[in-house]
Parts: structure tokens; sequence; C-alpha cells
């Protein structure tokens, strides 16, 4: 009885907790991937991995262990697709995109002129080139930018959440902000 | 201190997630609540099965030795990848949990020194 109530309690705060962060976590994996399906799977599959493995933390721990988590997924997103795309050029099916097989997988990002669906509904030229100018960033930037940003992780939060140093996060940031500005300002 | 880039920029993507219609934001509950049921039971998806992820190497590792190197056939001239490649390639396929666990330990060493710091 005690141990059914702890585990609806259990399930209440964690339900809570992802329903706080599951939008921002998807558009930031649709920023990544540039495809609303691949997004949706990465996002359901880094919370499977964060209650399977991190249900028992404390809460206050829960927000760079989720971040991490997906940020885990989407590298590894990045990475499989580039060995598909191996695979297939190794089997003559064709590439099906235009990467060539030795690119750095970190540093591939969705097409940077492509206009997301919820871009195309809400329309506007500034939300249009703030999207453009998102995706494209590198991908190390951007997560950066929208961790520290847009979901408020301090600089050591994020270095854990991005598996790199704060110096690292400090300078993805700063080109990450160079980036939008310059991007923007030519977009106004 | 905030930006005017940032301010922009977060105030573009606080409407963007505000404004995702009910049938996203359904899938997106559809998507929570499975997590919940199957992490909290602590079942494993079918897709890490060790079993899954060994027939799959090996599916591949038989597809590169009976395949005709190079490829016999086909107008393009086949692209070569060497076993090195081949082996890193199932190696990144099969062995994301393992990364995970050497990940945690790690920062869970960080967690306990930022207790220890506060």
């Amino acid at each position: 009885m005690e141990l059914e109530e702890s585990t609806a309690a259990c399930r209440g705060r964690l339900d809570a907790f992802l329903r706080s962060v599951e939008r921002r976590a998807l558009r930031m994996a649709q920023l990544a991937t540039g495809n609303l399906d691949d997004a949706l799977e990465l996002v359901q599959d880094g919370m499977l991995v964060f209650v399977r493995s991190y249900r028992d933390k404390p809460e206050s721990d829960w927000p760079p262990l989720f971040w991490r988590v997906l940020d885990s997924r989407v590298n590894d997103h990045h990475r499989r697709q580039t060995v598909r795309r191996r695979w297939r050029v190794f089997f003559g099916l064709g590439a099906g995109a235009d990467e060539s097989e030795d690119a750095d997988p970190l540093a591939a990002v969705a097409d940077a002129n492509a206009i997301g669906p919820l871009e195309q509904a809400l329309g506007g030229e500034s939300r249009i080139a703030i999207e453009r100018a998102l995706r494209a960033l590198p991908d190390r930037q951007r997560q950066a930018f929208l961790l520290r940003v847009w979901e408020g992780l301090d600089g050591a939060q994020t270095a854990k959440a991005m598996g790199c140093s704060e110096g690292s996060v400090k300078t993805h940031l700063f080109r990450a902000m160079e980036a939008l500005r310059k991007h923007l300002e030519e977009h106004r | 201190m905030s930006t005017r880039i940032e301010e922009r920029v977060r105030l573009a993507l606080d409407e963007d997630v505000a404004s995702y219609d009910a049938a996203l934001l359904s899938r997106l509950n559809r998507s929570r609540q499975q997590a919940l049921d199957q992490g909290l039971a602590g079942r494993r998806r079918a897709m890490h099965s060790p079993w899954l992820g060994w027939a799959t190497a090996t599916a591949l590792l038989l597809a590169v030795v009976l395949s005709p190197w190079p490829p016999a056939s086909g107008p393009a001239p086949a692209p070569t990848m060497d076993t090195a490649a081949a082996g890193e390639d199932l190696e990144l396929l099969l062995a994301a949990d393992e990364i995970e666990v050497i990940e945690d330990l790690e920062f869970y060493a960080w967690l306990q020194q930022q207790s220890l710091d506060g």
C-alpha cells in the first residue's frame, strides 16, 4: 500500500517535471534535427532514459540530468544518421543527403533555409529569420545558447549538460551570440 | 545582463512553444505517459534489447563478408569502407548505453563536488 502511494507520488513529481520541460525540449530537438517526428522520438526516448535512470535522484538535480540525456540523444542521432548514410553509400543506395561521408556528425545541422511548419503557421519575417539563424548555428553553439539563455541553466550546469568545460560553453555562447547578431541584423 | 538579441530570440521561442496545437500537445502527452509507464516499470525498450543489437551486428557483419568486394555491377564506382571504419560504426550503433553509464558516473562525481563546494 505504502509502496503504491510512493510510486504514485514519484510518478506525479516526474510527470510535473517532464511537463514543465517537454515543449522546450521538443523545440530544441526540432531545431537540431529539422524534423518534428525525429524530434518527438528523441524527446520520448530522452524522457524514458531520464525516468529509468534518474527517478530516484533529488529533484533539484533533475534539470541538468534531463538536458544531459537529451543532448546525448541528439548527438547520438546525428552520429547514427552519419553511419546510416555511410552504409547507404557503401551499398550503392545513395547518400540520401547532401553531406559528405566524412562530415563531422556533431557539426551537422538541419537545412538552415528550411522553414518549419510552426513558422509557416505563425508567419512573420522576424520569426522566420530567428528560426533560420538558430538552425544555421553549429549544434554546440545552438545548444549552449538555448540552455543558457532560454532554459536558464548556469555555466556549470550547461557545461555538464553538454559534456564540456565551462570555458567551452562561454566560447560557444559568445560565438552563437555573434552569429545570431550578425544574422538578425542582416534580416531586419 | 541580457541583450536585445537574447530577448528577441527568447520571446520568439516562448511564443513558438506556447502556440503548439492540440494534436502536437496530445502527442507530447502520450510520449510522456509512455515514458513514465515504461520507465517506472523498469522495462527496457525493445529496440535496446541486447538480442536485437547483436542480431543487427551479426546481420551487418554477414552483409560485409558476403558482399562482392568491390561490388561486381552497378553504374557507379563502389566506395570503399575499411573494416576498421565498419567496426567503429557497429560499435557506435551498439554502445550508446555503455557511454551513458560512463557519463553518469562522471556526472555524479561532479554533482557530489558541487554539493561539497556549496
